[in-house]
């Protein structure tokens, strides 16, 4: 910075910092600079999912199909295929592949899943373009698919001989997190409140069922330490500690000899 | 004619443009498949050389972020801004002596 091109910082009345006023072609250039940056990391990522495998559109398709083209015709077109060999490859009539091509009918999943294939594309590139408003709704539709998912799975999971409290605990902390994400994006569900009430009262359960299996097992091992405190099993214990600890002594013998045999539980 | 190719990004940002900036970012497409593409505005950017990523000014719409091989070459992004204030900028008039008399 040179001293005829200065740059102002502008102070409140405190003397605090509040703007910086810089020369306009210094402005241009730090406006150039960061689009440069921002481009470059924009770039990257893009040829890093183009690495990944994601499929380019060839310059005429991609104009076609933005200038309102239907993707079908447009990729049929674009791969070389007659539409009378692509509908006999999709399994469909040729009649019905002209109302999907001229947007008459929309086609069901299985054919147009069909016909992505048979075009090498992946159905995603078949779809209309959905406006914002469609997108945030097939959005939300999928979170609550997810939902139902989740929800069927903690389901099975405490209705399974196998129940595992760990994958209840997860579940429950996933749905969590996922109706946060679908009110974070404005969506609240009249069953949220009421999801979210269940969700706690199934932790809870779970941490009875588990303090309860900790409960059992206290008293079970209670149980076993009196059992072997009784002195037959202490006498036992201790007469077979000695005799593998080292030799048995002649007042040992003695002692054993002279005393009646005891019956030792198990024996 | 060298190939050219959208990623999904910029295939959906094209869609998404109105009309006349479709044309444009379509005629400035047509220009760097051309022989003739020296005579594009692009600008290698910074940092990206090794990848081949550079910028490619489009009048009235913003830039395309590129990738520009002597085989092809990839639109990745569509950015729609121009090399120029940002419109929230605020222009004020002031007088010369307001500027730089400071001391």
């Amino acid at each position: 910075m040179t001293a005829d091109k200065p740059i102002q910082i502008i102070e409140t009345p405190l003397g605090d910092a509040a703007f910086a006023a810089v020369p306009i072609e210094t402005y241009r250039v730090m406006v150039r600079d960061l689009e440069a940056y921002r481009d470059l990391k924009t770039g990257v990522s893009e040829l890093r999912a183009l690495d990944a495998g994601e499929v380019v559109l060839p310059a005429d398709v991609a104009h076609r199909i933005a200038d309102g083209d239907n993707p079908v015709r447009v990729w049929r077109e674009h791969r070389g295929h007659k539409a009378v060999a692509l509908a006999r490859m999709a399994g469909i009539s040729p009649a019905y592949l002209s109302e999907i091509e001229t947007g008459k009918k929309e086609g069901t999943f299985r054919t147009m899943a069909a016909l992505a294939r048979h075009l090498e594309i992946s159905l995603d590139d078949l779809a209309p373009m959905a406006d914002d408003q469609d997108a945030d709704s097939l959005r939300r539709a999928g979170r609550e698919a997810a939902f139902k998912a989740e929800i069927a799975g903690i389901r099975a999971s405490i209705a399974s001989g196998a129940f595992d409290s760990g994958a209840v605990r997860n579940a429950a902390a996933r749905l969590e997190r996922d109706m946060d994400a679908m009110v974070a994006d404005g969506a609240e569900p009249s069953w949220a409140s009421r999801l979210s009430a269940a969700l706690t009262e199934i932790v809870a359960l779970v941490d009875q069922a588990e303090q309860d299996i900790v409960e059992t097992a206290r008293n079970a091992q209670a149980e076993l330490e009196e059992i072997i405190s009784i002195d037959a099993f202490a006498i036992a214990t201790k007469s077979s500690g000695r005799k593998s600890a080292s030799a048995p002594t002649i007042a040992d013998t003695e002692a054993s000899a002279s005393a009646p045999p005891k019956q030792i539980a198990g024996e | 004619m060298t190939p050219l190719y959208y990623s999904r990004a910029a295939f959906r940002a094209l869609a998404a443009l109105p009309q006349p900036a479709r044309r444009s970012v379509r005629a400035m497409a047509d220009t760097l498949q051309a022989p003739s593409r020296h005579l594009a505005p692009i600008r290698a950017l910074p940092g990206g050389l090794e990848r081949d990523l550079a910028q490619v000014a489009v009048e009235g719409v913003g830039r395309l972020v590129c990738r520009i091989t002597q085989d092809r070459i990839d639109v990745l992004a569509i950015v729609e801004r121009d090399h120029s204030l940002p419109p929230s900028a605020t222009r004020i008039a002031l007088g010369a002596s307001a500027i730089g008399g400071a001391s």
